[in-house]
């Protein structure tokens, strides 16, 4: 990594220089949206999501200890507040549904991202199916292969054990695959 | 055609996640499974395509609101950790030059000529400064009392009221090793009015 390291960037910031902030920013931002594109329903909740774990990460730099794990601290902050909106929106469902309003699924957070509709369909299909997975899966996966973490940074992420966050992330491979392949009309075999 | 392999163990071999002798056994298996075969062959496709799918950004807009709501957060966050005299008397509200008159007692080091002040020692300090300011306001009101009382010490200035609030004062020193400064002892006065602590001369402000 060209210039200074995550925790230097940080400990720059906590003495107040604002640029190192910046720098933390440029560096991580996409990270954080694009997980929570993938595990919320809709780009206005992704951007919030953005937001508020920059946000947080300014206001509890203090309680970071520089141990050159920042990357899985920025993330489990991020996915602890998409984990918060998706229990929120749970709830909101609940309610409404034991009122007798039943939301419409497909309509929650949207719209969704405008890069999707320039994607080709195989791309979509793969980021449809990646959405669709359950959630501990759904997590695990974009942490490892598109944040691009090892297991134990996502053992850190998740805080949960790495034998786990292995299997988590075998087993929604393989569900993609086979979501993957059913979709391209092959033979879908048991699981 | 099925077979009872569970797909997770293939996408942990897929990713070189097996240990040796499962991996081994899995092989195996392969050479004489076109399911699995087949299942495996999906998998790193798969994972093929997840390296390639393209990462979401967040739109302009976006990008906007959140350096905005960025910089605000940063602007209102606290001074810094180490601050010049010039950042303290901005955190304490104060005009710098108030600051420089009470330099001798502020928990300040110096290097190259330079004040320098830590936030915490900073607050700490404030800290003590409000305890004695409370306790000072507080024998000024028992003075204040008193003064309507015929005085009957004989301290050997004749017991003047003056010499009794001093008797009842808190002896000063400056922070052990700390350099002075040469600032005159002023007396500051409170909103209301009454006096508060001494400066150089006031109470011990390095304890605690």
């Amino acid at each position: 990594m060209d210039g200074p390291s995550d925790d230097e960037l940080l400990a720059m910031f906590r003495e107040g220089d604002l640029d190192a902030f910046d720098a933390l920013f440029d560096r991580h931002h996409v990270d954080v949206y694009h997980f929570a594109c993938l595990m919320l329903n809709g780009r206005n909740d992704a951007e919030d999501v953005l937001q508020d774990t920059f946000l947080a990460v300014a206001r509890s730099a203090r309680a970071y200890s520089p141990r050159g794990r920042f990357r899985p601290w920025l993330m489990r902050i991020a996915r602890n507040l998409c984990l918060n909106r998706l229990h929120s929106e749970r709830l909101r469902r609940r309610v409404l549904a034991a009122d007798g309003d039943f939301p419409d699924e497909s309509a929650s957070g949207a719209p969704a991202a405008p890069e999707l509709l320039e994607w080709d369909e195989g791309m979509r299909a793969v980021h449809e199916a990646v959405r669709a997975l359950p959630e501990r899966q759904r997590e695990a996966l974009a942490l490892y292969a598109f944040e691009g973490m090892t297991y134990g940074e996502v053992s850190e992420a998740l805080q949960a054990p790495m034998g786990t966050v292995k299997a988590l992330i075998h087993r929604a491979r393989a569900a993609l695959a086979l979501a993957l392949n059913h979709d391209q009309g092959a033979q879908r075999d048991d699981v | 055609m099925t077979c009872e392999r569970k797909h997770e163990e293939l996408a942990a071999f897929a990713a070189g996640d097996l240990d040796p002798e499962s991996a081994a056994a899995l092989k195996g298996h392969l050479e004489g499974c076109a399911v699995c075969a087949r299942r495996l062959a999906a998998i790193r496709e798969t994972d093929a395509r997840l390296k390639l799918l393209p990462r979401l950004r967040p739109s302009a807009g976006a990008m906007l609101r959140t350096r905005r709501a960025l910089n605000e957060e940063l602007r209102a966050r606290p001074a810094p950790e180490v601050m010049t005299l010039e950042e303290a008397a901005a955190f304490l509200r104060v005009e710098p030059d108030d600051l420089r008159e009470a330099a001798s007692q502020l928990p300040a080091f110096e290097i190259g000529g330079r004040i320098r002040i830590r936030r915490e020692k900073l607050i700490d300090w404030i800290a003590r400064r409000e305890r004695v300011y409370a306790r000072s306001t507080a024998e000024s009101d028992v003075a204040h009392i008193l003064s309507g009382i015929k005085w009957e010490v004989d301290d050997g200035t004749n017991g003047d009221k003056g010499r009794a609030r001093a008797v009842l004062a808190v002896p000063c020193r400056a922070p052990q090793g700390a350099r002075q400064h040469p600032v005159g002892a002023q007396r500051e006065q409170g909103r209301d009015g009454r006096h508060g602590i001494r400066g150089s001369s006031g109470p011990d402000l390095s304890g605690a």
